[in-house]
């Protein structure tokens, strides 16, 4: 180590004169918190494999897969968006728990003590990011149920992409991604909040299975399954159970973790 | 100036820093010192804001932490060599840091070189680091934003003996430009070397406050006194 040079830029001290932190610079820096760690980048590529995988996998086999399906661009979406989703949520957490679970919010909330910013950062780098992947798996869904269809000899011609199911959909994973986000947010613990994201739903999926009147109480917090009958059926009766399942999965944690996050110590 | 006045913090049934009270003048290193669980990193954490006061108040240049205009580059804080995220690299860190401050890249580089990191070091991830070259790191994050006021808890923890003389040697140099240094040690013969004052604190209560000058003119032996202070404090809440 040398013991020279001596900071020499240190020649005016900034008493007061400061620049105050811009909102831009602190929406910078979170959306490279995203990709900055080894683990993040090996979960965003696994995300895009998947999605490339499945999505050619359906131009191989979209006759084995969907024969007599109809010309829905649904169809390779709903299953490309499977592995994407499981993927992609981890990230979301990780983007709040990490940094939580390494004290490395010490840093980040001396560098920007007002924690609301940091907070409003990386809710718009969710929003952000989940609307671009969102737009991957709904762009190779439509992709690749046309080459499975032209592949497999199918008629092609007149894909129906309704805004109705193309509003269902960026609506059902979004919700799923803002779930993701605001239990990452009250629970702080990237284990336990990725458990409880991915778990929790299933879980909810699998009580309804056992009997007409679990089926219809569990909708009630069933976000995922909920949507996804709606997509598929486009029941608009199940709006009531889809609002109250978001104020339940999404809401309640937002508003819990936002007041946890601004009190709670960062040791 | 770091101002701490009538400052307490309680966690339920524990009283972690108790209705303590001092003042950091510019163009001095102040040099805290306690046994560990003392208070010492808690009374910093008030100070800059991580944690709340139970009551009192805890100031820099005249204003709480979070009311400066950019925190982080008026007051440079090293609290926790663990509290750079491991999965990053130095490199990253320092340039997160730059980016939120609003500062050229090319200061990255700058305090790179002025704590001995090199490039190829920067671009490991800090999991690789040793300890003192998290130290360096951290070090390096305080300096970004060429602040006015250091906090540093424990800044020579990892350091060999070069480390240490020449960390003494920058915040000598930090000081005599009218800069102001708060350090937290639980290792005398370290502060000694390095602060012009000491505040010495012992189960959350301030046990002796002066200059080096002062403490020693008291005919005390430092380290008898660091000993039997801070531990007479702790026999005291035992029996309270």
């Amino acid at each position: 180590m040398t013991t020279a040079p001596l900071d020499r830029t240190h020649a005016q001290f900034r008493r007061g004169e400061a620049t105050p932190l811009r909102f831009a610079n602190v929406l910078t820096v979170e959306f490279r918190k995203l990709l900055a760690t080894r683990a993040n980048q090996v979960l965003a590529l696994l995300t895009l494999g998947s999605a490339l995988v499945v999505a050619a996998l359906i131009v191989a086999f979209y006759d084995t897969l969907f024969d007599g399906a109809a010309n829905h661009w649904l169809v390779g979406a709903f299953l490309i968006r499977m592995p994407v989703q499981y993927l992609f949520a981890p990230l979301i957490v990780l983007l709040l728990t990490s940094e939580w679970g390494t004290r490395s919010v010490m840093t980040t909330f001396t560098l920007v003590p007002r924690r609301g910013l940091i907070m409003a950062a990386k809710g718009i780098v969710t929003a952000v990011t989940t609307l671009v992947v969102w737009g991957l798996v709904a762009g190779l869904g439509v992709a690749s149920t046309y080459l499975g269809r032209d592949v497999a000899g199918m008629d092609t011609a007149g894909m129906w992409i309704p805004a109705k199911d193309v509003a269902l959909d960026l609506l059902a994973f979004g919700l799923f991604m803002a779930s993701a986000f605001a239990i990452a947010l009250l629970v702080q613990n990237s284990a336990a909040a990725i458990a409880i994201v991915l778990v929790g739903p299933m879980a909810v999926q699998i009580l309804r299975q056992f009997g007409q009147w679990m089926n219809e109480a569990f909708a009630w917090i069933d976000m995922n399954g909920v949507a996804q009958q709606m997509q598929m059926g486009g029941d608009p009766g199940l709006w009531p159970q889809l609002l109250v399942a978001s104020v339940v999965w999404v809401v309640l944690p937002l508003v819990a973790g936002i007041w946890w996050t601004s009190r709670r110590e960062a040791a | 100036m770091i101002t701490i006045q009538n400052l307490t913090k309680r966690y339920g049934d524990v009283l972690a820093v108790d209705d303590i009270s001092f003042t950091v003048s510019p163009g001095n290193v102040c040099g805290f010192l306690g046994p560990n669980g003392a208070g010492k990193s808690t009374t910093m954490r008030c100070l800059v804001g991580l944690a709340e006061p139970t009551s009192g108040t805890a100031t820099v240049l005249d204003h709480r932490y979070h009311d400066l205009t950019s925190p982080a580059a008026q007051v440079g804080t090293m609290l926790d060599a663990s509290a750079l995220h491991p999965g990053r690299t130095g490199l990253e860190i320092l340039t997160q840091g730059a980016i939120v401050l609003g500062l050229p890249r090319t200061r990255v580089r700058e305090v790179l070189d002025l704590v001995g990191l090199t490039a190829k070091e920067s671009k490991r991830r800090v999991a690789k680091y040793s300890l003192g070259m998290r130290q360096r790191l951290g070090i390096a994050h305080a300096l970004l934003g060429s602040p006015s006021v250091l906090v540093l808890d424990e800044p020579a923890n990892g350091l060999d003996p070069a480390g240490i003389r020449w960390m003494r040697g920058l915040l000598r140099d930090f000081v005599s430009r009218g800069g102001t240094v708060l350090l937290s040690s639980h290792l005398l013969h370290e502060v000694q070397q390095i602060a012009d004052e000491l505040v010495m604190i012992g189960q959350g209560r301030i046990v002796a406050h002066g200059t080096l000058a002062e403490l020693l003119a008291s005919g005390d032996d430092l380290e008898e006194m660091f000993i039997t202070r801070t531990a007479s404090t702790s026999r005291e809440g035992a029996l309270s």
